[in-house]
């Protein structure tokens, strides 16, 4: 035999399964032939290896799946489909209905009932979604293995291949890679209106089927796994301290979006899976990740994701210059607010490039390339902290025992620098440096590091007294960062016996006093801090440095403080002061900050438009100053948002809302207490612009981090619009647990006394209710502060409006005015209550219903708005009594003054242009009349008379069909 | 033949030089949870087929890995001063015995391993244990990388043959493969397991 056998037929030899000659043959070639001989001891020598594998095979069964081949007693475990952070994933065959399903088993933790409660809250959000390119979350459940709970999920079994390998096995060509990509945009798109991010995207979870169909698998999973997972995290609570699967991070790195990384683990919104998005596309289109990962370590890996830009697509392949390296760099860009802001944004532009058009994205300038570096620079930072409190642990020590060897004199002084300038580092990352800035957060190993730092300065009695002052005032500002206001004031105290007893340079004593004040602040002790903030002032000035930026701060601080305090006057004073101040020396950020406090306080005094003026132009000086994540740049964008939602500018609310959110996810990290605020106002700003669904997801993630009244009352109030009472009404009820204690309300928990009351009321529960509503009465006493009293009381009677009860608003509102002295101490709400009392009375009691009104529309100092509101109610009560010329002149009022202060299309503005359609084509001007009833029809979605009821509403809409069809003949 | 391909990146950035490297970072969760991840069914094991029960065996894990954590921070490993699987057994070992010492062992693992085990007499015994399970763990991860490489249904019939040690012709039969084919899946996933093992011995 002189032609080797072929593989198939040694394969054939070894099985016994050759004809007898035939393998005689082979066997003696093999004998001979020196490859062939090669081949069949090595294959002999497999069979050991084959052995172990397939008892592995079968170990892993036993160890890891359920046990027994019947999971729950419906599904049959056929085989393992693979491996992940979160567990197993099983091929398994469904009983009834009878189909393969994957079987995803999460892996043996203690999940405890409120977890699994989660895991099941977080599926059925999941099995919601119904997407051909969704795999379908079918079930889930948990099974009992050995006395625990094993949750599980069963989803849609897709045969098919990872997408990168479809990609590089099929060869596509371009066109078909782009199409490929958009429609996996399509489904991840689809997931995200519904309010679920995928947050784990990578090529292995998007299976492609034979017929070139995508489907993405895991939906949501890495969030679930969080939510399996808590009974694991408290066993393994050092191991798993913060954030969810492994396989999160570790094992996706390259299609991780770099604020995932940045700073602290776990922030991530839908501009991450976008990112992710865009990795997969270079990959697809170049055959390379976009950052290379290979080789090295886990910090390294992540600093390339965060400061390493991809290379263009066009210089790896010169064929993808232009629309395509374009709108990948665009999806691939590190700050996500240079990203696409939506899947579906990514795929148009992707279909645009198949059309032919010209796409959104464009090449970034070389200005914004520039700005980037400071971004860059803060993500280093971030990095940088747990080196810089390890260097602290550790130099620290060294600097100790230096000073305690007293060699000299200098040795100390150079140490005391090197360790304030070490100080100071730690100290800017903990916010501190700015005491009235939230720091960032409460992290363990910073806390840790500090509580090492003080252990130490306990015991060390021998350092030089400016080493010791220095200290002190470092690891307080720390502590006062993480708000630990006790540990902070000891070392305050300490550093005021030093530089007592040792005296203590001008500067020094500045910053003593300057942390002293802030303590006061964040005690709530307003007026103390509001004088303690001008004795810094003075101090600084001493000092010589009245034009420092901490001088300038110290300034704005007093505004807050008094602003604090109710003093809304003085607050204004101080501010415009600092604020006048710091242009004048340029220090845009403090200058930011002073505006975001005097947007408050214009607001507080019922000048919406300077409060906006305000918003606005902090927001400017923030981004002048390269501080758009500051803490207080967060607190600016929920003012915007407040603002534009009372114009009705819904959806503008929402996405100030949200930018709000990403600062304190940036600041703070996603699982952090202190952005589940922002988490709230999120939800609640989706919710009033009738996105109530998308709203839920932050409501839950809020209340996850934080159980406070006015957070489970807003979520509440989110499941009542979603008609989901039952779930609303335990949070009520545990809101209005913490608040029926207080001494004294706020608008926050009166809020929740009400949210109880209404879902008290909706249950016939009147003793409640009134024992609700008594207690707002009582705790929010108008004497103590009148102005509070009136705000809140009209803030109650909003919330029940909102809540779908009038005549319990309509209650409050005029308690509101009974306030004595209303209409003095808060001219703005008093205003805003008559209103929306004189509103609802027009069809009720018209005689005061007109009281209340007219002297709204003739008061010259109540906002324009308020007052067209006023003309337009009683728009119809002229009209109805046959006064069509009076009523045209009180809704033309109307229009105008509305038509300046909100959008468009804003409910008010609409029904006053019906109604000055209405009296116009009584008085015979039907030209005039039919263009504001088209627009009204519009807006309206072709109900003309949304909203109206009864012989009104059919008056109305007679009106408008003669008008129109007037038009026609 | 297979041209030798890499390792993905996935394992690359899972080496436990990596994975080390990010434990220096304490906040760095997802380092963390990749080391539990790791070693944790790996102690489990050992600790099963010493003798404990499903529960004990969780808790030596835990015990070990977190003395691990501990130590490892503290700078008391030093990598080149011995090799990280010696290093985690001493510690398991220790944590095996406090257990044992805590209580007997009421509840083997399976009837088959008891009997085959009886009491732990040895650490020489456990280190066997030690050294099989690390293996078998390598192994493992082996064929994870096998699995993403290799198409879904050449590594289902390999899985098929070589854990339920079904008939070949039968398996083809199922996946729509002709004998011959799962013939070669078999050889493919085989080969490419031992060319991996030892470059994922190295970084494990």
């Amino acid at each position: 035999m002189v032609r080797c056998p072929t593989e198939v037929e040694l394969e054939r030899l070894l099985a016994d399964a050759l004809e007898e000659e035939r393998a005689a043959a082979v066997r003696r070639h093999a004998s001979t032939c020196e490859a062939c001989g090669a081949w069949l001891r090595e294959a002999e020598a497999d069979d050991g290896l084959f052995g172990t594998l397939g008892r592995l095979l079968r170990g892993a069964d036993e160890l890891d799946a359920p046990p027994g081949s019947v999971a729950g007693g419906r599904y049959r475990i056929l085989g393992k489909l693979g491996e992940g952070g979160m567990g197993v994933v099983w091929e398994a065959e469904q009983r009834s209905p009878r189909r393969s399903v994957a079987l995803k088993v999460i892996r043996p933790g203690q999940a405890g009932p409120s977890a699994l409660e989660r895991f099941r809250l977080e599926a059925e959000l999941l099995g919601r979604m119904g997407h051909e390119g969704i795999a379908r979350v079918l079930e889930a459940g948990s099974f009992e293995v050995e006395g625990e709970s094993r949750p599980f999920l069963a989803m849609e079994l897709v045969r098919g291949r990872p997408f990168d390998r479809y990609v590089e096995e099929n060869a596509l060509p371009l066109a078909t890679v782009l199409e490929l990509v958009a429609r996996i945009c399509d489904a991840v798109d689809h997931a995200h209106r519904r309010g679920v991010l995928h947050r784990d995207l990578k090529p292995s979870n998007v299976m492609v089927t034979d017929a070139g169909d995508p489907k993405v698998l895991d939906f949501g999973v890495a969030r679930l796994s969080d939510a399996a997972g808590e009974g694991a995290t408290t066993r393994t609570l050092e191991l798993l301290a913060a954030s969810g699967g492994p396989d999160e991070i570790v094992g996706t790195l390259p299609f991780m979006a770099p604020e995932a990384l940045d700073g602290f683990f776990g922030s991530a919104d839908t501009r991450a899976d976008v990112y992710a998005l865009g990795a997969m596309l270079y990959l697809a289109c170049a055959g390379r990740l976009p950052i290379d990962v290979s080789g090295a370590t886990l910090p390294e890996a992540a600093r390339r994701v965060t400061e390493v830009d991809p290379p263009l697509l066009g210089r790896l392949d010169p064929a993808l210059a232009g629309d395509v390296e374009t709108l990948a760099a665009k999806a691939l860009e590190k700050d996500p607010a240079r990203r696409y802001g939506s899947a579906a944004a990514l795929a148009d532009d992707l279909r645009r490039v198949l059309a032919h058009e010209p796409i959104a994205a464009r090449p970034p300038s070389a200005v914004y390339l520039l700005g980037r570096l400071a971004r860059r620079h803060r993500a280093a930072a971030a990095f940088a902290l747990v080196a810089v409190a390890a260097l602290i642990a550790g130099s620290g020590a060294a600097a100790w025992s230096a000073v305690r060897a007293r060699r000299a004199e200098l040795v100390a002084l150079e140490e005391s620098a090197r360790l304030a300038s070490i100080n100071d580092f730690l100290h800017r990352l903990l916010g501190a440096a700015d005491p009235l800035e939230t720091g960032l957060g409460d992290g363990a190993t910073v806390r840790q590091v500090l509580d090492e730092a003080s252990r130490r300065l306990e015991r060390e009695r021998e350092l030089a007294p400016a080493v010791e002052l220095e200290l002190c005032l470092s690891v307080a500002a720390a502590y006062q960062g993480l708000r630990d206001l006790d540990r902070a004031g000891e070392l305050l105290d300490r550093a005021a016996a030093v530089a007592e007893e040792h005296g203590a340079s001008g500067e020094t004593r500045a910053r003593q006093l300057s942390q002293r004040a802030a303590l006061a602040y964040h005690r709530g002790d307003y007026s103390r801090a509001a004088e303690s903030f001008q004795g810094t002032q003075a101090a600084w000035e001493r000092a010589g440095l009245g034009d420092d930026p901490r001088a300038l701060a110290a300034r704005t601080h007093r505004g807050a403080a008094l602003l604090g305090a109710g003093r809304l006057e003085e607050a204004a004073v101080a501010l415009e002061d600092s604020l006048a101040q710091a242009r004048r020396l340029g220090a845009d950020a403090v200058a930011a900050g002073a505006l975001v406090f005097l947007a408050r306080v214009r607001e507080g005094l019922g000048d919406a438009t300077a409060a906006r003026a305000c918003v606005e132009r902090a927001l400017d000086a923030f981004r002048a100053a390269g501080e758009e994540d500051a803490a207080l740049a967060a607190h600016a964008w929920t003012h915007r948002a407040i603002l534009d939602n009372a114009v009705g500018d819904l959806d503008a609310s929402a996405e100030a809302s949200r930018r709000a959110l990403e600062i304190a996810e940036f600041r703070y990290g996603a699982d952090d207490p202190a952005t589940a605020d922002e988490l709230t106002n999120l939800g609640t700003a989706l919710m009033v612009a009738g996105r109530a669904e998308e709203g839920l997801v932050y409501h839950r993630r809020a209340i996850a981090l934080e159980r406070d009244a006015r957070k489970l009352n807003l979520a509440a109030s989110c499941l009542v619009k979603l008609d989901r009472w039952d779930e609303a009404r335990g949070l009520f009820e545990e809101a209005y647990e913490q608040v029926r204690d207080l001494e004294v309300l706020d608008r926050g928990t009166a809020g929740a006394a009400m949210g109880w009351a209404s879902a008290a009321g909706r249950e016939g529960d009147q003793a409640s209710v009134d024992e609700a509503y008594a207690l707002i009465a009582e705790r929010m006493p108008p004497a103590a502060h009148p102005r509070w009293a009136v705000w809140c009381r009209y803030e109650a009677g909003r919330a029940l409006e909102r809540d779908g009860e009038p005549e319990a608003a309509a209650h409050f509102y005029r308690e509101a005015l009974d306030v004595p002295a209303a209409r003095e101490v808060d001219p703005v709400h008093a205003a805003r209550a008559s209103l929306a009392l004189g509103e609802w009375l027009v069809d009720r009691d018209r005689g005061e219903a007109q009281v209340l009104l007219e002297a709204l529309v003739d008061d010259a100092t109540v906002e324009p708005e308020i007052s067209g509101r006023a003309a337009a109610a009683l728009g119809w009560a002229r009209l109805e009594s046959g006064e069509a010329s009076a009523a045209a002149d009180l809704w033309s009022l109307a229009v105008d003054s509305l038509t300046e202060r909100v959008v468009t299309n804003h409910p008010a503005l609409v029904a006053a242009r019906r109604g000055l359609a209405c009296a116009l084509f009584d008085l015979g001007l039907a030209d005039e009349a039919r263009e504001h009833f088209e627009a009204a029809a519009a807006a309206f979605g072709g109900d003309i008379a949304l909203g109206l009821e009864g012989a009104r509403r059919e008056a109305v809409a007679a009106r408008a069909q003669a008008c129109l069809d007037g038009a026609g003949s | 033949m297979d041209e030798p391909r890499d390792l993905s990146p996935d394992l690359l950035t899972r080496t436990s030089t990596a994975l080390l490297e990010g434990l220096r970072d304490p906040e760095n969760a997802a380092a963390w949870g990749a080391w539990v991840e790791r070693y944790r069914p790996l102690v489990v094991r050992t600790a099963r087929r010493a003798g404990f029960g499903a529960e004990e065996a969780e808790d030596v894990a835990q015990s070990t890995l977190l003395a691990f954590s501990q130590a490892y921070r503290e700078g008391r490993y030093d990598r080149e001063r011995g090799r990280l699987r010696t290093w985690l057994y001493g510690i398991a070992l220790n944590k095996v015995r406090e257990a044992r010492r805590r209580r007997r062992v009421r509840t083997p693992a399976d009837t088959a391993a008891a009997a085959a085990l009886g009491e732990l007499r040895a650490p020489e015994e456990l280190e066997a244990i030690w050294e099989a399970e690390w293996r078998d763990a390598v192994l493992r991860q082996c064929m994870e990388e096998v699995r993403r490489e290799v198409e879904a249904r050449t590594f289902r019939a390999f899985e098929l043959v070589a854990r339920e040690g079904r008939d070949p012709a039968e398996v083809g039969a199922e996946l729509g493969l002709s004998r011959d084919a799962v013939y070669a899946a078999k050889r493919r996933v085989l080969r490419r397991v031992r060319e991996l093992a030892p470059a994922v011995e190295e970084i494990w």
